[in-house]
């Protein structure tokens, strides 16, 4: 479907993409930088998925349905990670609080 | 099209040349960028300006998918993924609760060892794809339609997608659920504030 770009390039660009998202989420500290990470690393499954169905096997759908099924992971993952660093945060800065635990 | 000079990279004599398309020109500032972006995001210390980088990678994605001729999945990605993420990481109240301060500094062994190992595993990544030639699976059967993917999306039988379709609903749905209530308990703790005020 697409000769001229080789099935080999677009996994390197995604292995590039995951291993950067690797190597943020285990060397930093910050919450959102390591969620960050962890959408970096997703975003490359989904290129891997989307490159395989187009080269390997271009007549089925299974790589399409998978790509939305993590984008509903990513959505899902990110909005609950917000939400509890957003929580999370307001806890700490609470004193009231932080002398109850 | 342009010329490229390949008689260094192939270790030949005479004069040989590389045809690139604007296709694989495309493809190659695509993959720069990403690249690029992914490593900023990554290294950068403000987390407004990382999440600006996250969501210039995944508008390059959109972009990877478009060169891959897949156009709806390239729209859905960048309305939903893109969109979402924007949302939600660089709405400026929500950037104001979350740490907008640089990160502390962390010690030198744990960057140090996880920088080594991700370098190491995508060496070995790249060294593996370059040795290996992935041959198509199926080069017959229906045309790739949008309208295929909705049936499969729902159907029971060969190629159906039903159960992880629910799964990912239930998934949803217990997200949605834990997000309201999360929020929710705020905005009561600032109602009885407000109430004993």
């Amino acid at each position: 479907m697409n000769p001229f770009i080789p099935l080999n390039y677009f996994l390197i660009t995604a292995a590039i993409m995951f291993f950067a998202g690797f190597y943020g989420f285990f060397s930093r500290k910050n919450m959102v930088s390591r969620l960050i990470s962890l959408v970096l690393m997703l975003n490359a499954v989904l290129i891997i998925f989307a490159a395989f169905n187009r080269h390997v096997s271009p007549h089925k759908s299974e790589g399409i349905l998978s790509v939305l099924m993590v984008i509903a992971v990513i959505l899902c993952e990110t909005a609950v990670a917000v939400t509890v660093i957003i929580r999370l945060k307001g806890h700490n800065d609470n004193p009231d609080k932080r002398k109850d635990r | 099209m342009l010329k490229f000079h390949n008689t260094l990279l192939q270790g030949i004599t005479k004069t040989d040349y590389i045809i690139m398309t604007g296709g694989q020109i495309i493809f190659i500032i695509i993959t720069a960028l990403t690249a690029l972006m992914a490593v900023m995001a990554i290294t950068s210390r403000s987390v407004r300006k990382a999440a600006a980088y996250l969501l210039a990678v995944l508008v390059v994605t959109s972009g990877l998918f478009l060169i891959l001729k897949f156009y709806t999945l390239a729209v859905i990605h960048l309305l939903l993924c893109a969109g979402g993420i924007a949302l939600l990481l660089l709405k400026p109240s929500r950037l104001s609760k979350l740490s907008l301060s640089p990160e502390k500094e962390t010690g030198w062994i744990r960057p140090a060892l996880s920088g080594i190992v991700a370098i190491a595993g995508l060496f070995i990544t790249i060294l593996t794809l370059m040795n290996f030639r992935f041959a198509p699976i199926s080069s017959s059967g229906d045309e790739f339609r949008l309208l295929n993917v909705s049936k499969n999306l729902i159907s029971t039988g060969k190629n159906g997608f039903i159960l992880p379709v629910t799964i990912i609903t239930l998934l949803v749905i217990i997200s949605i659920i834990s997000v309201s209530e999360l929020s929710g308990r705020t905005g009561n703790t600032v109602k009885n504030k407000n109430r004993k005020k």
